[in-house]
């Protein structure tokens, strides 16, 4: 096989598939259907030329010739209709002229023998690289006609068709136009050097072989046909290009060598190409896919991949603020974009705001309910792309005002099953390029995973303020059930400090002071002032105590808790209360308790619910014994009772949400379990021991912050 | 007419002291203590007229202290001075047991303290 024959077989092989592929994909669209055609032809004209070329005899040559012209004959039709159909030209009056004159003209193909191809005849007798081959020579006048004005003329007219409407268009469009260009030159003019021997210029059609990228290329342009990345087909070109050649060069060089030295050469050499071939293509490959990368586009496509991987990460992150900035962080980081936001669905104010941006001056930017925009997107639950003409809708002026603040190229909304739960706006590449279909087959299902992952989010925040309520309410229930303690120690001091001063002004009245000496009096007065004094302050402690106490928790750790110092705020606010109950409160606390990273008022929720818990076991008087202690790396707490104890069988269920052993109405059966969620929270564990009628003891674990790290 | 005997049993002592020193120097006689069980070895020992009882104390509480002086001082006119709220139920339950009067910490008035003593006393 020749050179030339290579090239055809490749031609039919690379275009009968992609005719066939066009096709599949995209058989509703027009200039798909148009396209597959064209590949067809293009097939029909490698399949006809590699017969042909390769001819036993003159006859057969000039048959396979024939077809092969099929083929030809249609491309330069086929292209204009194609061009126009591209370039929106409705004007369909040059087209059908095109058509005709080809239809003319094939029938001169099939039917008459002398007109077109004339006469067929075996060039290159003397090359001994490419051997001889069957050719059209010399043409008939219709051949030259054809190669004239059809195929060189509507060429150029199409060509001039599409340099004016470049300078018209859009940038995406303009991308796809010079794909045009490159397709062109690759494959029109690698065909078209094979009419030169036609014409008696007796050049090897060296630059066949580059015709299988011309369909290449175009069906990536349409196929991919919304937006493009010119360089990763111009990368994929010159992989695959240079691969051809050296393998090539590979097949030719032994096939040589092997022919000078050995007789049956020619067999052995191909074994050998082959051997070589399929060893090196993988590794060659490889090398020069990192070689180009690396001279000419220096990785920069990596961040798909990390937007993949992103993808999967996202539905693991929990907390909103974190996800919604890690997302635009990383998006911007590896699209490398100019900027981009997140806004997030503001119910209450019926409005999307930003949530997180990076690059943008309006921090503040939020578009409410009713505006164009938003209702266009939840309607359509489209993305839009704003730089784009065949994005799928035109935007009013109105709108892109609107959103000139978000500085968006495009905008994806995000879903969850009805909602539109937020919307993720891009800006433009700061490599100037447009979104492409290889980065919408990205950000789409991201959109999707996000809208997941930010649904998970607001349920998981929402269920932490629920349980924050919940906590807070139980918090409140049990401190009314506590008034008669706190009764006591508000109510006492003020009884009292009442009294002292009402008792003085009534004995002052009543006379009972008459013929005191004055410095007595004085005395007296000074001492109920005193008593009044202490027995205010020991009101406003409790007081205090009790604020402090009813206030909801932050939810922050932070790193300077001592562990001593909140349960002995706990124990002291219910100490009174229990002492009534005929329960003791025993303390047998480490005294160096190194601190602990948590939550302070959690903390004292933790230790509040599992002391009244405990005190609610004991029928009829009995203790609770607080113990800590810790080693270097952790703070140990028991809070042990001497109650009725837990039931074997109920003992894994404890911490279970609405798990009671109380009468109905008595208990929410909420309590441990929030224990154990904010225990938890607090970078803690909690545990239970018991036995039924010996009591129960809760064991907690904490880590201890070593003393260096403290800050004071 | 002799002014009554007074025994105050409040766990708060405090506030058993302020009552001492507010119905002592007005001629009346009044025994004070912070414990129930205490309480009710000063009422073997003499008779009251008037206990001013402290509701919820550790140890003896309030009502068991109450019950026992029903069982054995009839006449003995008991007036609960309590912080103990509980929207009146107590109150119902004790009243209802034979208690004299119900006054809410922190109390008022000192001189209505004294009337209400003298009225209990009177009421027989």
């Amino acid at each position: 096989m020749n050179l030339y024959g290579i090239s055809n077989i490749l031609i039919a092989i690379t275009s009968s598939g992609i005719a066939l592929f066009v096709y599949v994909k995209g058989y509703r669209s027009k200039l798909c259907k148009i396209w597959s055609v064209f590949a067809l032809c293009v097939a029909i004209y490698g399949f006809g030329a590699y017969m042909a070329a390769g001819a036993k005899n003159h006859d057969s040559a000039f048959f396979w010739w024939q077809i092969s012209y099929v083929g030809v004959i249609m491309l330069p039709a086929l292209f204009l209709h194609f061009v126009y159909v591209f370039l929106d030209i409705r004007k369909t009056f040059l087209i059908k002229i095109v058509y005709l004159v080809t239809l003319v003209i094939l029938a001169t193909d099939i039917f008459n023998k002398q007109l077109f191809i004339g006469n067929v005849s075996l060039l290159f007798k003397n090359s001994e690289l490419f051997q001889p081959a069957w050719w059209v020579y010399p043409p008939g006048p219709i051949h030259i006609f054809y190669t004239l004005f059809l195929y060189a003329g509507i060429l150029i007219y199409a060509h001039i068709k599409l340099i004016r409407a470049y300078k018209r268009s859009e940038r995406s469009k303009q991308n796809q136009i010079r794909y045009f260009f490159l397709a062109t030159t690759l494959g029109f003019i690698g065909g078209g050097t094979s009419f030169l021997p036609c014409s008696g210029i007796n050049i090897y059609p060296v630059f066949n072989i580059t015709v299988p990228l011309y369909p290449l290329i175009m069906t990536y342009a349409i196929i991919r046909h919304q937006l493009m990345d010119i360089e990763v087909i111009i990368k994929k070109t010159i992989v695959f290009a240079s691969l051809f050649i050296i393998l090539f060069g590979v097949f030719v060089g032994i096939t040589l060598i092997t022919q000078e030295l050995i007789a049956e050469g020619r067999i052995f050499g191909l074994a050998i190409s082959a051997l070589i071939i399929i060893f090196s293509v993988r590794p060659l490959e490889d090398l020069l896919v990192r070689g180009t990368d690396k001279y000419l586009f220096q990785k920069k496509y990596d961040y798909r991949q990390l937007l993949r991987t992103f993808s999967d990460e996202v539905l693991t992150v929990l907390d909103l603020d974190m996800l919604v900035n890690l997302t635009v962080n990383k998006l911007v980081e590896t699209m490398k974009l100019f900027n981009a936001a997140m806004l997030l669905h503001d119910e209450k104010n019926e409005e999307y705001r930003i949530v997180s941006s990076t690059g943008l001056e309006d921090v503040e930017f939020k578009l409410k309910d009713d505006e164009e925009i938003i209702v266009y997107l939840r309607k359509n639950r489209q993305h839009i792309l704003f730089e784009s003409e065949d994005g799928q809708i035109s935007l009013s002026g109105n709108i892109k005002r609107k959103i000139s603040g978000l500085r968006s190229s495009m905008v994806i909304p995000l879903f969850h099953h009805k909602d539109m739960v937020g919307i993720l706006s891009l800006g433009k590449k700061k490599s100037d390029e447009e979104f492409t279909q290889d980065d919408f087959d990205i950000l789409l299902p991201l959109a999707r995973t996000l809208s997941i992952a930010i649904a998970n989010a607001r349920l998981f925040e929402k269920l932490s303020v629920a349980q924050a309520q919940a906590a807070q309410r139980e918090k409140m229930a049990v401190i009314g059930t506590l008034s008669a303690g706190i009764n006591h120690e508000i109510c006492n001091p003020l009884g009292i400090a009442r009294g002292q001063c009402e008792m003085f002004l009534l004995n002052l009245k009543e006379g009972l002071y008459a013929g005191k000496d004055p410095e007595d009096l004085l005395e007296k007065a000074k001492l109920i002032m005193q008593k009044v004094i202490d027995e205010t302050d020991r009101a406003t402690v409790i007081t205090r105590k009790l604020s402090s106490f009813a206030k909801p928790a932050k939810g922050k750790l932070e790193g300077n808790v001592r562990l001593k110092k909140e349960i002995e705020e706990v124990a002291s606010l219910v100490e009174h209360d229990l002492r009534l109950d005929n329960i003791l409160i025993v303390r047998e606390i480490q005294p160096d308790l190194p601190y602990i990273a948590a939550d302070r008022k959690q903390v004292q929720e933790i230790f509040f619910n599992i002391i009244i818990n405990a005190a609610q076991s004991i029928v009829s008087g009995g203790k609770i014994t607080i113990r800590a202690k810790s080693d270097d790396k952790k703070v140990y707490v028991e809070i042990e009772d001497t109650g009725v104890g837990i039931k074997k069988t109920n003992l894994n269920q404890v911490f279970n949400p609405f798990f009671t052993t109380k009468d109905p109405g008595k208990g929410t059966g909420l309590g441990l379990f929030l224990v154990k969620q904010i225990v938890e929270r607090n970078k803690g564990r909690i545990s239970v021991q018991s036995e039924q009628g010996k009591g129960a003891c809760f064991r907690l674990v904490f880590k201890a912050i070593v003393p260096e790290k403290v800050k004071i | 007419m002799k002014k009554p005997n007074i025994l105050s049993i409040d766990d708060e002592p405090s506030f058993t002291v302020l009552l001492k020193e507010y119905f002592e120097p007005r001629g009346y006689d009044i025994d004070i203590t912070s414990a129930g069980d205490k309480g009710l070895e000063l009422l073997h020992e003499k008779k009251y007229d008037v206990v001013l009882l402290d509701l919820r104390m550790a140890g003896l509480d309030g009502g068991e202290v109450m019950a026992e002086i029903n069982r054995s001082n009839a006449g003995t006119k008991i007036i609960f001075i309590t912080a103990y709220n509980d929207s009146g139920k107590t109150r119902e339950r004790l009243m209802g047991e034979g208690a004299y009067a119900f006054m809410e910490k922190p109390i008022t008035s000192l001189k209505r303290l004294e009337e209400l003593v003298n009225r209990a006393v009177k009421a027989d």
